[in-house]
């Protein structure tokens, strides 16, 4: 039996793919199984996977409805490990990510979740960066108030199975974020650590589903009427998601959606010079946000 | 058995916790066609047992009984190389997986008249500071001008390169000599033999630690004393006017007032159109004090970006 079961949905991404599978079956720490789910590939997906040489490597066929949680839902069910870790199509692992991550959830055995730090390269000519943790998530202290900056992305998790399972995995309605809507549920019950090293690289991908405008609105208005409790005491929190979903309406060209949530933001949070200024700008128009964006040096 | 196409030379001494991730990085290559040469520099720790755990035919160990340094464990494992390409790992670093197979490719494809391919640099540092080479300037030049590329910037880290072992053996390899900037000197003359490309991909990442070799003032002193003797004869004006500035700040920093002179004089001459060397010069006729104040943070050389 595998310690690790790792899960890598992926749908016709055959470019990257190779090189996201091999980043897996290369790591230093080896009792490991990789499930990849094909959910529903038309391009040569299939042929690809055939070329790894590895019995640790198993392929599941994902049938409908599709979606990255319902695909990392479908390969946990059939998971042996006591360890779940998820990979992404698109992104690599250096080869130590998962000794260290082992390493340290012996060390410190009341760890559900542990993260690592990761490294981003933009397919633009944007320079790399680095997102870690602060100490207060080194030392895994979340709360209400710091629980919506959880930013790490599913490739660099390793979870325990039965604390996914008694939450019955990502929620299947989400269209994207549902990792971090699962942070949500988990930060109550159960312990969330960071690992702040870079043992992730992730590859920017200009069509990459995460900047789909209308699956972010519909997950941040499924986010927003799901965990109300969760805002309840904590207004700048509920300011801040009702801020960053006027953005995506604005994206789409939605002012009046935009200049709704703008307000509803204000009104969360009335004494928020930002949450004012933004609703001012959009009361502006297309024009008026326009420039506030570009003050505060947002690319188009 | 025939001859691996790639030899992949790794000098280390002790640090085995970080060698065994840089050695899975090397044998986990997708380009199998290789030979690993590890070259333990009389460690302390069983280097020998750590390669053999990895039980891959692929990768011996060449012992020094004694320390002898990094330039000359790199060149027992030169001398030990048998592969038509020559590439240099380093025990802090990582290689991303496709390393060798896109440098292969490369080098391939071009003709003899490339004589080396070198990729890009993720480093990340405990502070979370991210630094990329190369940086974005010193990428422009590389894809405009290569020969000025590397005679304007003195860091090209080995583990990026891909090296063919016949012209590497025709400019004599490293310089032994050399404690510092043995890189930069071999790169300037890889360049002087043949073309040399850039793979535009980060495909190693290192991290930086404590423990690193680290080089201070009188030693980077001495290297750069020695580089202008061996680059003396290549009447390359540039490159001494810069290796002549060099020298000179290096003295400053190190408070040497006449032998700094010794050395700018001759950057002016080299390379009078330079408005740094005259800046240098004007300052310096008033003590040593106003550039060293300039180039306060002692021990840092170069653009380190």
């Amino acid at each position: 039996m595998p310690q690790v079961s790792v899960i890598l949905p992926t749908r016709n991404r055959a470019a990257t793919l190779a090189r996201a599978v091999r980043s897996v079956l290369a790591q230093s720490y080896r009792d490991l199984e990789l499930l990849v789910v094909d959910d529903g590939s038309t391009d040569n997906t299939a042929e690809l996977l055939q070329c790894f040489d590895d019995p640790r490597l198993r392929v599941l066929k994902h049938p409908p409805p599709h979606g990255a949680a319902a695909a990392r839902n479908f390969a946990a069910a059939q998971a042996r490990g006591e360890w779940l870790a998820f990979q992404d199509s698109d992104d690599e692992w250096l080869v130590d990510k998962l000794y260290r991550q082992m390493r340290e959830v012996e060390r410190d055995p009341a760890v559900d979740l542990l993260c690592c730090g990761y490294l981003i390269q933009p397919h633009d000519a944007q320079p790399v960066r680095y997102q870690g943790a602060d100490t207060r998530m080194q030392r895994g202290e979340w709360g209400d108030d710091n629980i919506a900056r959880f930013s790490f992305i599913t490739p660099t998790w390793l979870l325990r199975r039965c604390v996914f399972e008694a939450l019955q995995g990502f929620d299947q309605q989400m269209p994207n974020l549902e990792d971090w809507e699962f942070s949500f549920r988990l930060y109550k019950q159960a312990r969330i650590r960071v690992l702040n090293e870079p043992l992730v690289l992730k590859h920017g991908a200009p069509d990459s589903l995460n900047w789909d405008a209308r699956a972010r609105q519909q997950s941040l208005q499924l986010i927003l009427s799901r965990h109300r409790d969760l805002w309840a005491g904590q207004p700048q929190v509920r300011a801040g998601l009702l801020r960053e979903l006027g953005h995506w309406y604005a994206r789409t060209g939605e002012m009046g959606a935009a200049r709704q949530h703008f307000r509803a933001a204000w009104q969360a949070c009335p004494r928020s010079w930002r949450n004012l200024l933004t609703l001012l700008a959009a009361l502006g128009g297309h024009a008026g946000y326009a420039l506030l964006q570009r003050l505060r040096g947002v690319r188009a | 058995m025939s001859d691996p196409r790639v030899s992949v030379i790794l000098p280390t001494l002790n640090r085995s916790e970080l060698l065994r991730r840089s050695i899975t990085s090397v044998l986990q290559q997708s380009y199998r066609d290789l030979e690993l040469i590890v070259v333990d520099d009389g460690s302390s720790e069983d280097i020998a047992a750590l390669v053999a755990s990895f039980d891959d035919s692929r990768a011996r160990v060449i012992r020094h009984e004694q320390c002898r340094g990094p330039g000359a464990a790199r060149a027992t494992g030169l001398a030990a190389a048998r592969g038509d390409y020559l590439a240099f790992q380093d025990s802090d670093d990582e290689w991303l997986l496709n390393k060798l197979d896109d440098q292969v490719r490369e080098l391939d494809a071009c003709g003899a008249q490339v004589g080396a391919v070198f990729c890009g640099w993720i480093r990340y540092c405990l502070d979370e500071r991210v630094w990329v080479y190369p940086y974005p300037q010193l990428r422009k030049l590389i894809a405009t001008d290569m020969r000025s590329a590397v005679r304007f910037h003195d860091k090209w880290f080995t583990q990026t390169w891909l090296v063919r072992r016949d012209v590497f053996e025709r400019i004599g390899g490293f310089d032994a000599a050399l404690q510092i900037w043995d890189d930069w000197d071999a790169m300037l003359r890889l360049s002087q033999v043949c073309e040399i490309r850039y793979c535009d991909a980060y495909q190693v990442v290192s991290y930086v630690t404590p423990g690193s070799v680290t080089d201070n003032l009188p030693r980077r002193i001495a290297s750069i004393e020695t580089l202008i003797q061996r680059h003396q004869d290549s009447g390359d004006r540039a490159l001494l006017g810069r290796l002549h500035y060099m020298l000179a700040r290096y003295r400053i920093i190190n408070g040497q007032y006449s032998a700094a002179w010794r050395a700018l004089l001759p950057a002016l001459s080299t390379t009078p159109a330079s408005p740094k060397v005259w800046f240098t010069a004007g300052m310096l006729l008033l003590g040593l004090r106003p550039m060293q104040y300039i180039w306060r943070e002692p021990g840092a050389g170069g653009k380190d970006s």
